[in-house]
């Protein structure tokens, strides 16, 4: 059968095919944004002529809510630390905290009051007019009202009330000292400032879809699943925004994120671990490293009927082969983590045991317990990293007759799964990967007190020595009287033998040469102090 | 057409004889009509059922997987009053069959809910998810027929030849070839490799020939296992029809292998085609899922597994019911097809 002709109809499709893709070269995403990402440098005697400057950062999800009250994400917390300003923040890439929109700030000695006058003349976005003291009342006060019923009252949790003095006066009064107040809430997104009249015109949901503030980029719009624009503010009090756009893109898969480095179409992403030796070596590129206060722990359910009795906590403890784990599932990379602070953390406990791997001790442990064999369940996330760490320590448990039964479950599953009665019944170890999104050490221990158990206390442990200490210290705003409260915290904790410490993990970001990104203490990215070359 | 003058004689007998059965009596063709229109009617009513049985069967399904919207949408910092108050705003503290009782009937007046997490429409939603992967999968399913068809006949047309069997093996490279895998690897060489295709994003869709350069990959993506699966149907089909007794008559009246075979052959062997079409569409809109992810576009797909992901209950139930309604009326188009295609095939249950 003569088929010549669907042989050409072939050749032909396939030819004007090959035609349309070898026209204009491929430009970085453009999204209705011009294609060049970079200014080019003209000669000194021509007319500068410089194409728009637009910076690309990838978001891991996308936003739902910009409400600084309600923000689920770090996605919603790099756009808002654009968009918007607090009395002081921390100066890019230190853990300085320094004066933004206050002209001066002054704690009370007591640390009951912090007086506060604003900067004059700075103008909100969107026309909203001046910044005033009865927007910073209106910012702060939202956090404790029972009405809008914020999760993130707890940086707040201290607040009585906001004095307004005067146009630009007034002073943030506390029911008791609060030590975060300097840490964890004035200088991050809880201490930002938002038009009160946009709330008052718009109606309160309208900060959820329109955060209005007085940054030097304002929020222009949102395209679900495409990107986020923000647009420098023609009318900034401060220096002028070096971007023309920056466009937050949400990719939520990491190889479509690298690629997406590779070819240009973002300049600067968050990248697990496991990509970034690909772009270590890889010309055009620099891989940032930075270890926030997080923590990697397994943790044991002290409730359990077969982790009640602790010497089988301890051959747990003796069995697993932390610097092991360290080598294989970090890349030897990750600090190791022996107590609940993190080290430059105030009351990092310096001298907190790290037990070396030893499984005749185990054994012994074990023996103790009246056992020479246990059976129990580890509960771990589906990512590839959390199930090597907990395949490494099946391994180990394995070896001092302890077997583990590594039960794996998507996000949703595993992060609901330990709350309540069912929790307590159905966890027993739980490999549990925490990030804290505060600087304070009082975020990272106040997810082991009394009350949490049955909520996020997976080791369901309860110490009122522990609650006394945690509770204590965060009335104390001296941090030398704090420090040693933290340290017999962790002393009470690693006493109860509930856990087994691994790591501090870093996080790591890629970016494209001829930016220069900045992120703050706990490795959020800050886009509107990112600069190019 | 350029043929001998006996031959052309031969092909207008064929062709007034075909055109007159097609054509029929008056009579005849408002029977067909009739025909049609009842058997229309009762496959809207089935659609219908369908439709909502899938829809209540895959909406519930969801609220058995574990896992808690609301803490989702609080986060960590949630209390447990905090939990119950957005419980009972969302109704999730009514028993399930009431949440869906509630869902079905806002269904009826056009309300299918609101997100969870941003509170929006779930229908405005939808409406601007659904275009971009309506374009993917038609894009999809354009590229498998106009690649996969041809191939399928060129490979009927050399049987057995060094030519047949290098498509077989492409073919079924293809078919194996995850939609997942093969977006990567179209990335890795096209966009990485060559530069010549953007990675990721839909571009600007007020400039088409920006939004094309962004469909190309995606849609060759979703498009490689279809073009495989349709080169061998398309060549097992054509290649059985070609055996029959028809067709060897028309060979016996000396007509042309070309009008044999497109006139006569293939309009017999593509039905089964077209049913697999039908399907297709709802394996296509599956597998959009994973092209939207690695290829970073927004869609149907993508909106679902977030919603899934996040326990979003009214974007799970709003999107499995637009899915359901697709892929129903997908498979009804190929059905009504059938007659067009072959006449013999009737619309009625019994032949006449």
């Amino acid at each position: 059968m003569k088929t010549h002709s669907t042989a050409r109809v072939i050749g032909l499709l396939l030819l004007v095919a090959t035609l349309a893709a070898c026209g204009a070269p491929v430009a970085p995403s453009t999204l209705a944004a011009p294609a060049a990402t970079l200014v080019v440098e003209q000669p000194p005697t021509a007319a500068p002529v410089s194409a728009p400057r637009v910076l690309k950062l990838r978001l891991t999800n996308d936003v739902s809510n910009l409400d600084p009250a309600f923000r689920p994400s770090s996605a919603e917390g790099q756009i808002l630390l654009t968009v918007l300003e607090g009395l002081v923040a921390y100066r890019p890439g230190t853990s300085e905290v320094v004066n933004v929109l206050a002209e001066s700030i002054t704690p009370s000695a007591d640390g009951l009051t912090v007086d506060f006058k604003l900067k004059e003349g700075i103008q909100f976005h969107a026309g909203c007019g001046e910044l005033t003291a009865e927007d910073v009342k209106f910012s702060f006060e939202r956090y404790i009202d029972p009405v809008l019923d914020s999760p993130e009252i707890v940086n707040w949790q201290e607040l009585d009330r906001v004095d307004v003095t005067g146009k630009y006066t007034g002073a943030i009064v506390l029911k008791n000292p609060f030590a975060p107040l300097w840490v964890n809430t004035l200088p991050d997104i809880d201490g930002t400032i938002l038009c009160k009249k946009y709330g008052e015109m718009s109606g309160p949901e309208a900060y959820a879809k329109t955060p209005v503030g007085t940054g030097p980029y304002e929020f222009v719009e949102w395209v679900p699943d495409q990107y986020v624009l923000l647009k420098p503010f023609a009318g900034y009090w401060g220096p002028k925004p070096v971007w023309d756009e920056i466009r937050l893109i949400p990719v939520v898969d990491d190889s479509a994120a690298q690629i997406a480095l590779e070819t240009g179409e973002i300049d600067f992403a968050p990248m697990p671990e496991t990509l970034i030796g690909q772009f270590e070596a890889k010309p055009g590129f620099k891989v940032m490293q930075i270890t926030p206060f997080s923590y990697d722990v397994l943790l044991m359910n002290v409730q359990h009927p077969k982790l009640a009795d602790i010497n089988v906590r301890e051959a747990i403890r003796a069995a697993v082969d932390v610097p092991s784990i360290l080598e294989a599932a970090y890349g030897g990379k990750a600090t190791r983590a022996c107590a609940i602070l993190a080290p430059g953390q105030l009351g990092y406990w310096a001298d907190a045991p790290c037990p070396a791997r030893d499984v005749a001790k185990a054994k012994e442990f074990l023996a103790k317990a009246g056992l020479s064999s246990l059976e129990v369940t580890l509960t771990t996330l589906t990512a590839q990293q959390d199930r090597q760490i907990a395949e490494m320590i099946q391994a180990n448990l394995a070896e001092a007759g302890i077997t583990a039964e590594i039960v794996a479950q998507d996000d949703a599953t595993y992060w609901d799964g330990g709350f309540g009665e069912q929790g307590l019944k159905d966890r027993q170890l739980t490999l549990i990967r925490w990030s804290t999104t505060g600087p304070d050490p009082s975020y990272n221990t106040s997810w082991f007190t009394c009350d949490q158990v049955l909520q996020w206390n997976w080791a369901y442990w309860c110490s009122p020595a522990y609650d006394e200490q945690h509770y204590g210290a965060l009335k104390v705003v001296e941090a030398s009287a704090r420090e040693p409260m933290y340290i017999d915290l962790q002393k009470v904790w690693d006493e109860a033998a509930n856990a087994v410490w691994i790591a501090h993990p870093a996080s790591y970001f890629v970016v494209r040469q001829g930016v220069q990104a900045s992120l703050t203490p706990l490795a959020m990215p800050i886009p509107w102090a990112f600069s190019g070359d | 057409m350029a043929v001998a003058g006996g031959e052309e004689v031969r092909c207008a007998h064929l062709h007034s004889a075909t055109a007159a059965h097609r054509r029929g009596t008056p009579g005849s063709i408002a029977r067909r009509a009739e025909a049609m229109l009842s058997y229309l009617i009762k496959r809207l009513g089935m659609t219908v059922v369908v439709v909502f049985l899938s829809t209540l069967f895959l909406a519930s399904l969801v609220h058995f997987i574990p896992g808690d919207p609301v803490r989702t949408i609080l986060g960590p910092r949630a209390t447990p009053s905090m939990s119950a108050r957005v419980r009972e705003e969302m109704g999730l503290d009514k028993p399930i069959p009431l949440q869906l009782l509630d869902f079905f009937t806002g269904v009826l007046r056009g309300d299918l809910g609101s997100d969870f997490l941003t509170h929006q429409p779930v229908t405005r939603m939808i409406g601007q998810a659904l275009p971009h992967t309506l374009i993917l999968a038609v894009a999809g399913l354009g590229l498998a027929i106009l690649l996969g068809i041809p191939l399928g006949i060129y490979s009927a047309a050399h049987p057995n030849t060094w030519v047949d069997r290098v498509t077989g093996i492409v073919s079924v490279a293809f078919i194996s070839l995850p939609a997942y895998v093969a977006g990567l690897l179209l990335l890795l060489c096209f966009a990485v490799l060559f530069r010549l295709f953007p990675a990721i994003g839909v571009g600007d869709m007020s400039d088409p020939v920006d939004y094309l350069r962004h469909l190309v990959l995606p849609s060759a993506a979703l498009a490689m296992l279809w073009i495989g699966y349709l080169a061998r149907l398309v060549r097992a089909s054509v290649l059985e029809v070609l055996n029959a007794n028809y067709i060897r008559t028309a060979f016996a009246y000396g007509l042309s292998e070309r009008l044999v075979f497109y006139k006569y052959a293939l309009k017999n062997a593509i039905i089964p085609t077209v049913a697999m079409l039908g399907i297709g569409m709802g394996s296509l809109l599956g597998g959009a899922i994973f092209v939207e992810v690695i290829f970073t576009r927004p869609g149907l797909g993508r909106l679902m597994f977030d919603a899934i992901s996040s326990r979003n209950y009214p974007v799970v139930r709003g999107g499995v019911l637009v899915t359901s309604v697709l892929f129903v009326l997908a498979n009804l188009l190929a059905d009504l097809s059938y007659h067009f295609l072959d006449p013999r095939i009737q619309y009625q249950e019994t032949r006449q």
